[in-house]
């Protein structure tokens, strides 16, 4: 892979859910490029597919239809085990609801990151260290989870999410559960690791946080726009 | 291993209550299993034990308990002489007992009045001194061996002259004491010794005995050991029918074999197996269902725990693994806890109990492997329902 190889592709993607009615077509040929750096943000209405894209992209699934290339191999077709392997080392990703364990400690959640390595870098609790530093919470390293702010476990969830430093780091809804002051702290965050170098898709509803993308696509009935 | 303790705690600090209550249910069912184990264990020493003492070549000859007690099924010391002369490849020795009461020893002490092979038939062991001889029968000696439970008890030594049923008897030597052998069907305690008992020559317990009586020649066992190559059953059967006179039938006597012995204590066995094993069962049936929806429980509220781990690369074997190991790790230690704690309660308490007790690391490891295998079993749906959960879906925010 070379600097210019863009880090995700999705092409000509599809997406059906089964029912009992029948087959619902939730993606309708969804089209992407996310450049090495890109800061990509998703919009759209409740339903229109913004959380699949991001799925699809974060290899938690798989498209009924097109091609997803993620650091210019494509991933579509691959099984669960290799879908793991991908998502263990270069996929971090962030949710709306945090996800922490609550009765670890900040850094233990942030050392998290590394449970299903295989081999664990000798390094970890300093790159632990330096992400929690570099993201304001090397304070409250050693607090529990379940004692932390809204903002503090966003931004606890970012540091675990990029502590491996991936390839890709996706965000569903990351400000979905914040205050004003929270949001943009959180933004900020998102922003001085975009502007280090980390390439970044995120899905809001918050139209708001558009000034801090560099890239910004609407999610409308299934196709990107 | 440091990581998957750490997940396995996590898990367990999640749901408490619901761990403790499954905990609990695992650790009772284990306790009642240790004790099944236990007194089954205790009962199968004790067979192996009652087996030894009476012999496993030895069988042995009771007048037939009735309440109408009648000459007919009386055994005198006739019938031993012609069972000795009919059988000579066999050992035989009649057995008379009387009760007496010894100062400074606790309720009655067993005399065994006996003729000098007894020692031989039943493979006691002595520990020092000398067993009735030939000579103390036939010169009718006041000698006796004491048991060493007597012996410590009131200080007597060989040579010592003591005074039983107010006669002086001189203590020639000590035997071990027997083994505290269960009441076996149709022997009562005729059989066994008990452990304060006093041997004394046949012959010279007809002092106590009125000549003129009609009981003066009766025993109250025949023993008789059989060579070890020779077939027990054919003997018997030999023997019966040498007893069995023209007006007298074979069946008037009890006849005590190893395997009448085993009878009351197996049917002790079996309702001990049937009853504990019953409720043992049940605990451990209601342990399992408890842990199978504790870890039901478990996986419904942790399925956002589950999603997560599944974006950092935990394959699907690796969440099911999380769980199984979870259950695996509460049924362990609950059994580790019910079955030490029963072993303790066990060891302390067992000379008090009723049943006899045997308590080896058979008792202690198969709960804790069964408790593994069940935490295997019942925990196996619920982690494959985990390990089958989409990760989207997991990870779905609403």
């Amino acid at each position: 892979m070379t600097n210019s190889t863009p880090v995700l592709q999705i092409k000509s993607l599809t997406k059906n859910f089964p029912t009992p009615d029948g087959h619902v077509e939730v993606l309708r040929g969804v089209d992407l490029m996310v450049e090495r750096g890109d800061f990509v943000m998703i919009t759209g209405p409740s339903g229109s597919g913004k959380s699949t894209i991001l799925n699809l992209a974060a290899m938690l699934d798989t498209p009924t239809t097109g091609q997803v290339i993620f650091q210019g191999r494509d991933v579509s077709h691959l099984n669960d085990t290799e879908l793991c392997e991908i998502r263990k080392k270069e996929i971090g990703m962030v949710f709306q609801k945090f996800c922490l364990l609550p009765h670890r400690s900040v850094i233990d959640n942030v050392l998290f990151r590394f449970r299903y390595l295989e081999k664990l870098p000798h390094d970890m609790n300093s790159h632990a260290y330096d992400i929690l530093k570099e993201i304001g919470l090397e304070n409250i390293r050693n607090r529990s989870a379940r004692l932390l702010s809204a903002g503090e476990m966003q931004r606890t969830a970012i540091a675990r999410a990029v502590v491996l430093r991936p390839g890709l780091l996706v965000a569903d809804e990351p400000t979905g559960n914040l205050d004003g002051a929270s949001t943009h702290t959180v933004m900020q965050c998102f922003q001085k690791l975009n502007k280090n170098g980390l390439t970044i898709i995120m899905v809001t509803h918050n139209q708001n946080l558009l000034e801090f993308c560099t890239k910004h696509k609407i999610c409308k009935e299934g196709i990107l726009v | 291993m440091n990581r998957i303790l750490s997940d396995i705690w996590d898990g367990i600090r999640s749901q408490p209550g619901r761990t403790g209550l499954s905990f609990m249910a695992i650790g009772i069912g284990m306790i009642s299993l240790t004790v099944l184990l236990a007194v089954l264990g205790g009962l199968r020493e004790r067979s192996r034990l009652m087996i030894k003492e009476m012999g496993a070549n030895v069988f042995a000859i009771l007048p037939q308990r009735s309440d109408t007690l009648s000459g007919t099924n009386e055994i005198h010391e006739s019938h031993a002489t012609l069972i000795a002369s009919n059988f000579p490849g066999c050992m035989v020795s009649g057995t008379r007992r009387f009760q007496a009461e010894i100062p400074g020893i606790e309720g009655t002490i067993t005399l065994i009045a006996c003729d000098e092979k007894l020692l031989d038939v039943r493979q006691w062991q002595l520990l020092t001194g000398r067993f009735i001889d030939t000579h103390d029968i036939k010169t009718f000696e006041r000698n006796v061996v004491i048991t060493k439970a007597i012996s410590n008890t009131r200080g007597w030594e060989i040579g010592q002259v003591v005074s039983i049923k107010n006669e002086p008897f001189s203590i020639v030597g000590i035997l071990a004491p027997g083994n505290d052998a269960l009441e076996t069907e149709g022997a009562g305690s005729s059989i066994s010794m008990e452990e304060k008992s006093i041997f004394i020559p046949l012959s010279a317990s007809k002092l106590w005995l009125d000549p003129n009586q009609g009981n003066y020649y009766n025993l109250d066992t025949i023993f008789i050991r059989v060579p070890e190559t020779a077939n027990l059953p054919g003997i018997m059967s030999s023997v019966q029918r040498v007893l069995t006179g023209p007006y007298e039938k074979a069946d008037r006597f009890s006849w005590i074999t190893p395997e009448v012995l085993l009878r009351g204590i197996r049917r002790l066995q079996a309702a001990i197996g049937f009853t504990v094993g019953s409720v043992a069962l049940l605990c451990i049936i209601l342990g399992g269902t408890t842990l199978m929806s504790l870890m039901v429980a478990n996986v419904r509220d942790r399925i956002t725990e589950i999603g997560l781990r599944r974006a950092l690369g935990a394959t699907p074997r690796d969440i099911a693994m999380l769980f199984v190991l979870e259950a695996c790790l509460v049924t362990g230690t609950a059994s580790i806890v019910g079955t030490t704690f029963c072993h303790l309660i066990l060891f302390t308490a067992k000379q008090y109990l009723p049943s006899p007790i045997h308590l080896d690391g058979g008792t202690f490891l198969a709960p804790i492997l069964l408790s593994i295998i069940l935490g295997i079993i019942f925990s196996y749906g619920p982690a494959k329902m985990a390990a089958h959960i989409s990760p989207s879906e997991a990870l779905r925010n609403d």
